[in-house]
């Protein structure tokens, strides 16, 4: 018997788990063990009562009712708190003696477990709500068959759980061969086969609605472990919308490359079409100019003053024409030729320009002034038909009036603008619009010569370059053409 | 063909009946073949086809060559002649409607001595006939085994 007592006392010295008595009214702990004071952190329990321990108050509420009405608890599991503030999960069995008003008790810390279950039921809400809130199907497959499925999944394929379920495997929403040509089935089996052997699948997939209709998903297949059992989590993806939305853009590139290749072949009947002019226009102009000047050589004395004028009007007006084919195959070239970007300086060439014109026409009693290092990004040879047009029209304009013309810049919207001015004959702004359109004139032939056509060249290159020109004029006063580039 | 013959290949009768009277007004008397296209042109100048009687022995002294020509072209009359020994060194003035800039890289690569546009004006024409008439004609000593 002796033995006995100390076989037990060295079980209650040396056991990792809790023991203790206490009385039951106050809760004072009476005697523990060493376990004891390890689970709790405490040299000793004097002068410590339980309720010191429990983390939550209510609890000892709880342990004690019970212990009142059926004299025992068994693995409670309570929250209790060590003497240092940590808290932690004790697993707790008690037994009342009511005659002495004690409880006996044991407890093992059951944290560890406690804490991997929590954080298991965290992360199970979480995939819960991701798996239910998901704009994505998601289903679990068990042996190629559909054993669950989130709320998305109904929608997509608008069907009811239950028809989900009785349709068993994903086969069955799958026409039976894939776009590529692919055996829906065989496709199918390979890639749950791939999934379960741990090589995660993403591809796209045709699938069928419940009522047939044909839609185009991504699909994504992974392998999942659910209560020891090895599954295939599929999330599809409807991307119905994203496939046209595709279509949409490559019929409008298709359509810009048909497009496009209409342009060329529209460019080279263009191009065709102005090298006959060139050649076959003129070539009759050439005669009727000619034989116009061997009648009038040849037959001057068969043919009277007024005959002889007619003559010459014929010429003239052959001569006229021919002049009106090349601008129109200047202008056409301008349109067709390919843009040859550099720096251009514009002053030095307004300048140079100038010079030339004033020389020309005799033009001396004008001064021309251009704001010197004015630099702009274009083709040189295009922008140098731009100044001669331009400053061609300024001096023709001037008539044998004295004034200036002007070249230089504004800045506008923190753009660069250019501008040719002069004090010359100027227009009626109410004829503006008309300036630019080919052929179109504000002056009568014998008043200015001209045909028409520089401006439009004008324009046409300046359009090439992305920029705009526009005039302001006063009849008596001059004009100033503006232009960006 | 005789001596200082021009050959002048033109497929418009008005440019031919014009060109020969620039060439008279200029008082340039040499005899003038025409060759109506560019066959033409080549069987004048090697002997064969309709002239097949004389024996290529003599070359014009001056080509005056139309670009847009039926049946084969003028730069293909061109480069014909250039790639035969016997006429790779005549004189040829092309003497042309267009100035579309490919029609003169062609034919000064193809070997071209001079690249003429035809104008409109009459008498700007006379001139021009008159300017090449004294050039190739009279100024410029012709090579050696062509043109006598």
């Amino acid at each position: 018997m002796h033995n006995d007592i100390n076989r037990y006392h060295r079980l209650f010295e040396d056991s990792v788990v809790g023991m203790w008595w206490a009385t039951f009214e106050d809760g004072v702990i009476l005697e523990a063990n060493p376990a004891m004071h390890r689970l709790f952190g405490v040299e000793s329990f004097e002068g410590t009562r339980a309720i010191d321990f429990y983390a939550r108050s209510k609890d000892r509420e709880r342990v004690k009712e019970q212990l009142l009405q059926v004299g025992a608890v068994h693995d409670l599991e309570i929250l209790y708190r060590k003497k240092d503030g940590t808290e932690f999960w004790g697993s707790h069995s008690a037994w009342l003696y009511p005659e002495q008003g004690i409880i006996e008790g044991i407890m093992i810390d059951v944290s560890h477990r406690r804490w991997t279950e929590e954080a298991l039921r965290r992360s199970e809400a979480k995939y819960k709500t991701l798996f239910n809130c998901a704009n994505d199907a998601i289903y679990i497959i068990r042996d190629s068959e559909i054993i669950d499925c989130n709320p998305q999944t109904l929608k997509v394929f608008g069907c009811s759980l239950k028809e989900i379920l009785a349709a068993q495997s994903p086969i069955r929403f799958s026409p039976p061969l894939q776009p590529n040509g692919k055996d829906t089935r065989v496709k199918f089996f390979e890639k749950i086969g791939k999934t379960l052997s741990g090589e995660s699948q993403f591809f796209e997939w045709k699938h069928y609605r419940h009522d047939g209709t044909p839609f185009d998903a991504e699909v994504s297949l992974n392998r999942i472990e659910l209560d020891g059992e090895v599954l295939v989590q599929a999330i599809v993806r409807d991307i119905t919308e994203r496939k046209q939305a595709e279509e949409r853009i490559r019929k409008a590139n298709e359509d810009l490359r048909r497009r496009s290749a209409e342009l060329e072949a529209l460019n080279k009947e263009l191009e065709a079409f102005s090298y006959s002019v060139s050649h076959d226009l003129r070539a009759p102009l050439r005669a009727i100019d000619g034989f116009s000047q061997a009648l009038l050589e040849d037959y001057h004395d068969k043919v009277d003053e007024e005959g002889q004028d007619f003559l010459r009007r014929v010429r003239a007006a052959s001569q006229h024409m021919a002049r009106l084919i090349d601008d129109i195959l200047v202008l056409s070239r301008i349109s067709r030729a390919e843009l040859r970007y550099g720096t251009v300086e514009l002053s030095a060439m307004a300048s140079a320009v100038a010079e030339e014109l004033q020389k020309a026409g005799g033009k001396e009693q004008i001064d021309f002034v251009a704001v010197p290092g004015i630099v702009a990004k274009g083709d040189p040879n295009l922008l140098r038909i731009v100044m001669e047009n331009l400053l061609n029209n300024a001096y023709k304009f001037m008539g044998s009036k004295k004034g200036t013309i002007e070249f230089g810049m504004v800045v506008e919207d923190e753009k660069p603008v250019y501008f040719v001015r002069d004090t010359g004959v100027g227009f009626d702004m109410a004829y503006a619009n008309k300036l630019f359109t080919p052929f179109q004139r504000l002056h009568r032939e014998d008043e200015f010569e001209g045909i028409g056509i520089g401006l439009a060249t004008v324009q046409r290159i300046i359009h090439r370059h992305g920029g705009h020109i526009w005039a302001e004029g006063e009849v008596g006063k001059g004009a100033t053409f503006y232009f960006t580039l | 063909m005789k001596e200082k013959t021009i050959l002048l290949v033109e497929d418009n009768p008005d440019d031919v009946a014009l060109t020969l009277r620039a060439l008279k007004k200029n008082n340039i008397s040499n005899d003038v073949v025409i060759a109506r296209d560019g066959a033409e042109a080549l069987d004048c100048l090697f002997g064969t086809g309709k002239c097949e009687d004389h024996d290529g022995s003599t070359l014009p002294v001056l080509v005056l060559l139309d670009l847009k020509l039926p049946r084969i072209s003028g730069i293909e009359v061109l480069q014909r002649l250039r790639s035969d020994e016997r006429t790779k060194l005549v004189p040829v003035v092309i003497l042309t409607t267009s100035k579309e800039e490919q029609d003169l890289i062609d034919g000064y690569r193809f070997g071209a001595n001079s690249y003429i546009r035809k104008p409109v004006d009459f008498s700007n024409f006379i001139e021009a006939v008159r300017q090449l008439g004294l050039y190739w004609l009279v100024l410029n000593e012709a090579p050696p085994g062509g043109g006598k």
